[in-house]
């Protein structure tokens, strides 16, 4: 009996950060309810399998068809049905077929891809794309062993390359460098000076990273008041600026003053009653710190041009390494490919069983008086042999006969090598 | 065991240190640093674990019958103190260094096969307590030793804001120089109950105190007085760490005349 199972294609159309701006995603955005209400509608159009992966970078809908290019066709139709997003979105749409589909999909899966390339969500973004996809029956054996396929190649990238690390913005930046000097950040004091918005991101950042403990210092304290929303933390004026900067690890000025708040002399007297080292950061413009602080041993004053120097080394690195995770993404497509180049041959293996079977049976069929009948092991041993030997001319029969008639019409090399490679007739019984 | 076979497993601890100096050493270049640490640490650990302890078994002692086994004993205690330390720091960038200075000191101790000389004094509980504190406050003061090389190298790195990728595997300078100290300040305390057992040890078996014991007494002092600074120096209330992990890290020097005298004393 043939097979069942369609030789199935992957498709994928898409809107992406690449391709569209955000405001364009969002109306194109298919959350949870309307992602399963499309896949229903793909399946009922003759899509064997679907998945939606929907994030704010990205939104798409990844197909398994015997037609990719008609899965394509009811994708954009349902997808327009389900969003009504303004004129001309499709021209920001990207589609891929067959081999093309496979490489996005795992160029996606691995972060490669991705806005911020090596992003760490994403992997999780496609398997819960595929397990939602599988819990309501939309994602059978080829988009499950393709997703399986795509995420173990992203783990693979993750482990074997520095894709992911390094922080890539400027106040993550800032926390990694403050991590570097100081330690563990929820054990440190952090004084933020100023109360402006560039105050509030860093502080935010910090707040993020586990910091705990805070000072707020400004020329106007109720300001720095508005510092406590975001996170609660002790009210200075600048005038205690000494004491803070001997007290804290950590020490983020952005004021708008139009000179040096934080001067030489005062982190020197600060410096005298500690032993811990003191992170100063700097983000006002003008400078809020005069330059001549990173002398003083122990201080450690940076800059966001050093932060910037940061990042960019940081972004370089990545870049770098996008390379080696290309390599290893080839790799892991050429193993996909091959499973799937297999399932070709499936459909006449599983006839070819089928035939096999039914003739093993016949002869059973027709050996099986003997066998009754057979007295003592001579006899057994004869029926047995005659069993076999049926049996083996049976199944060989149309492979030789079409290796002959092959032979005869030329094609002898090409069968001889056919053969060998099915048989290996020199191996050892 | 054949002796072909014998030599070969001296030589083992010292030939998995050496390869994991190279591992570690490649790791700080190429990708995957901040992934699961390597094997091979823990492995020449392990192996040189497995080796002290079959010659402690094989001889019916304890695996310092010679100052050479000393010195194997250390380095074994130096490795360990680093997978410690990579374990709290949570960063195998300081895996080449300890490595190196593990593969040197077990390398020597490999190349001197010296028939063991001490198995008679080993009798006595007092001497086997002496050394054993004496070669693991050893191996803690040379650990401590190259924390403080580290956290010198950070420290500089990141005044001179060379944020390369080094710098962001080092563990962080708060970490270093919390282990610095505990280390260096256990290898002192170790050490200084080792020299005052050895000099109880010697009275009770009324020993001649020779001109080279004599140069070993001197130099334990000058290291037990040389480490003893750190914490003193820690007590002052300014800014004194890039001084501390001077003298920690300069402290190898008195430490390996001391090893070396060591080696001739007995």
């Amino acid at each position: 009996m043939p097979s069942e199972r369609p030789r199935l294609h992957a498709g994928v159309v898409g809107i992406s950060w690449r391709t569209a701006p955000s405001e364009l995603r969002d109306e194109c955005l298919l959350p949870p309810e309307r992602a399963d209400a499309l896949l229903l509608a793909l399946r009922a159009r003759g899509v064997r399998e679907g998945a939606v992966l929907s994030t704010c970078n990205r939104v798409e809908i990844w197909t398994a068809s015997e037609s990719p290019e008609s899965a394509a066709e009811a994708c954009l139709e349902e997808w327009t049905e389900a969003c009504h997003p303004r004129a001309g979105w499709i021209d920001k749409l990207y589609i891929h077929h067959h081999d093309a589909a496979v490489d996005h999909i795992f160029r996606v899966a691995a972060s490669v891809d991705s806005l911020v390339m090596g992003e760490a969500q994403i992997p999780g973004q496609v398997r819960m794309a595929w397990e939602s996809a599988r819990a309501h029956g939309h994602a059978g054996f080829f988009l499950t062993r393709l997703s399986q396929a795509a995420l173990g190649a992203s783990k693979r990238v993750r482990s074997g390359t520095r894709l992911g690390q390094g922080a890539l913005s400027v106040s993550s930046a800032a926390v990694d460098l403050a991590r570097k000097i100081a330690g563990d950040l929820s054990k440190v004091s952090v004084a933020v000076v100023g109360a402006g918005e560039m105050a509030e991101h860093a502080l935010t950042g910090f707040v993020h990273a586990g910091a705990r403990k805070f000072v707020y210092a400004n020329r106007t304290v109720a300001n720095a008041r508005r510092l406590q929303a975001i996170a609660p933390g002790r009210v200075e004026d600048l005038s205690a600026l000494e004491s803070i900067l001997a007290q804290s690890d950590v020490v983020v000025s952005a004021t708008g003053a139009s000179g040096f708040v934080v001067t030489s002399g005062l982190v020197r007297s600060a410096m005298r009653g500690r032993r811990r080292p003191l992170f100063l950061l700097d983000i006002a413009a003008p400078r809020d710190v005069d330059p001549e602080v990173s002398k003083v041993p122990g201080v450690f004053l940076y800059g966001i041009d050093d932060l910037e120097q940061v990042v960019d080394k940081n972004r370089l690195q990545r870049g770098e390494e996008a390379h080696l995770a290309e390599s290893i993404l080839a790799e892991e497509l050429e193993k996909f490919r091959a499973w799937w180049r297999s399932l070709s041959v499936v459909p006449v293996l599983t006839e070819m069983r089928d035939r096999v079977h039914a003739v093993a049976h016949a002869e059973v069929d027709r050996f099986l008086p003997r066998v009754l009948h057979a007295q003592g092991d001579v006899q057994m041993r004869e029926v047995l042999d005659d069993f076999a030997q049926a049996l083996s001319n049976k199944f060989l029969h149309g492979p030789t006969a079409g290796a002959r008639k092959a032979a005869a019409e030329g094609r002898e090399a090409e069968v001889a090598a056919v053969l060998r490679e099915l048989f290996h007739p020199e191996a050892k019984p | 065991m054949s002796h072909a076979m014998s030599e070969l497993w001296r030589w083992i601890p010292p030939l998995l240190y050496g390869l994991a100096v190279v591992v570690y050493g490649r790791r700080l270049r190429l990708p995957g640093a901040d992934g699961s640490a390597p094997w091979v640490g823990p492995v020449a650990v392990a192996a040189h674990l497995l080796q002290l302890s079959s010659l402690s078994w094989s001889q019916g002692r304890l695996p310092f019958g010679t100052m050479w086994e000393a010195l194997s004993l250390s380095t074994l205690v130096l490795s360990g103190a680093y997978l410690l330390v990579e374990r709290m720091a949570r960063s195998t960038a300081l895996g080449a260094p300890f490595f190196f200075l593990a593969a040197v000191g077990s390398s020597f101790a490999a190349g001197n096969n010296d028939p063991p000389r001490w198995p008679v004094l080993v009798q006595s509980t007092l001497f086997a307590v002496h050394v054993a504190l004496g070669v693991v406050g050893i191996g803690l003061l040379a650990a401590s030793g190259l924390l403080a090389a580290s956290w010198l190298l950070l420290y500089r790195l990141l005044r001179g804001r060379r944020f390369g990728e080094f710098t962001r595997t080092m563990p962080d300078l708060a970490t270093l120089d919390r282990l610095f100290f505990a280390v260096s300040s256990l290898g002192t305390i170790l050490l200084a109950c080792a020299a005052v057992l050895g000099l109880v040890w010697m009275r009770t078996f009324h020993l001649a105190v020779t001109p080279l014991v004599s140069w070993k007494m001197v130099t334990v002092l000058l290291v037990l007085v040389w480490y003893a600074a750190i914490p003193v120096l820690r007590q002052r209330r300014s800014w004194s760490s890039s001084w501390i992990s001077w003298v920690g890290f300069l402290g190898l020097i008195p430490l390996g005349v001391m090893i070396w005298t060591g080696t001739r004393a007995i």
